[in-house]
């Protein structure tokens, strides 16, 4: 069982964090710096494909935050979690996506996206063979040529 | 194998289901015409680009197939959720299944509502 992280009401950073294991199981949190220390434990407990920092609507996050955020990351960094921010706010994602922090989150803007990216983060890819490469290789359409064939 | 001199960094290989799945879309979005068309001719070139030139940067890792020596990539833009696989060795990019983003405002193609 999933540890539950409880909700804190004196936070610098308005956010939730949930993390996904593949069985739909959830833990949530406010998250400050002083949590920090138990979301990781709670991912290294519960081992979740995903953890999720729910912005929460706000239009901008402080440089004290950002750190947080890093912070986390660099603790979760050899656990292979993938780490979304939901940020609803299309400023604070383009400036979220201007500092970088794409390299460190999956940035996404809506509930609706978070779904279903999290569906395809934590559904196994299909089995691939050698041969299926070939194929591909061997058949040598390519997204131009799509295009061109209808004069587009 | 390598890219070709003066040619785009990584060769783009298409799964042959995902050629047909990608003409499957461009005739939908022909019959919608007008923004549809626009977004899924920019969608398809932008996505291009970025699995020719970018796709370690582009996309978000989340699977390795080792024995392949593949990594599993997934990215996102306006139409199209890509999953793709890069060969670093070979300087391949593999796209194993294009999947319709559920949230695009302008309607979704007949054979993607899984």
């Amino acid at each position: 069982m999933h540890p539950t992280l409880e909700a804190r009401p004196d936070l610098e950073l308005n956010a939730a964090v949930r993390a996904f294991s593949p069985t739909g199981d959830l833990t949530y949190a406010r998250l400050d710096a002083p949590s920090l220390d138990r979301v990781a434990e709670a991912v290294a407990t519960g081992a979740p494909r995903a953890v999720v920092i729910d912005l929460l609507g706000a239009a901008s996050v402080s440089n004290a935050a950002l750190g947080d955020l890093l912070e986390l990351r660099r603790r979760l960094v050899d656990s292979h979690v993938m780490l979304f921010l939901l940020a609803e706010n299309p400023i604070l994602r383009e400036f979220l996506a201007g500092i970088d922090f794409r390299r460190y989150f999956v940035i996404v803007g809506s509930r609706d996206e978070l779904t279903e990216r999290l569906q395809l983060a934590t559904n196994p890819p299909d089995d691939v063979t050698e041969d299926d490469l070939a194929a591909a290789r061997a058949a040598n359409v390519s997204i131009e040529d799509i295009l061109r064939e209808v004069g587009l | 194998m390598s890219a070709p001199v003066n040619g785009p960094p990584y060769r783009l290989v298409l799964f042959p289901t995902e050629a047909a799945r990608l003409r499957r879309w461009r005739d939908w979005a022909q019959s919608q015409g007008g923004q549809v068309l626009d977004d899924f001719v920019r969608t398809a070139r932008t996505v291009t680009y970025r699995l020719q030139h970018e796709p370690l940067e582009w996309g978000d890792r989340n699977f390795t197939y080792h024995h392949l020596g593949l990594d599993v990539r997934f990215g996102t833009y306006l139409m199209f959720n890509v999953r793709y696989l890069v060969s670093e060795a070979d300087r391949i990019v593999y796209v194993q299944r294009f999947l319709f983003v559920k949230s695009y405002p302008h309607g979704q193609p007949p054979d993607d509502q899984e």
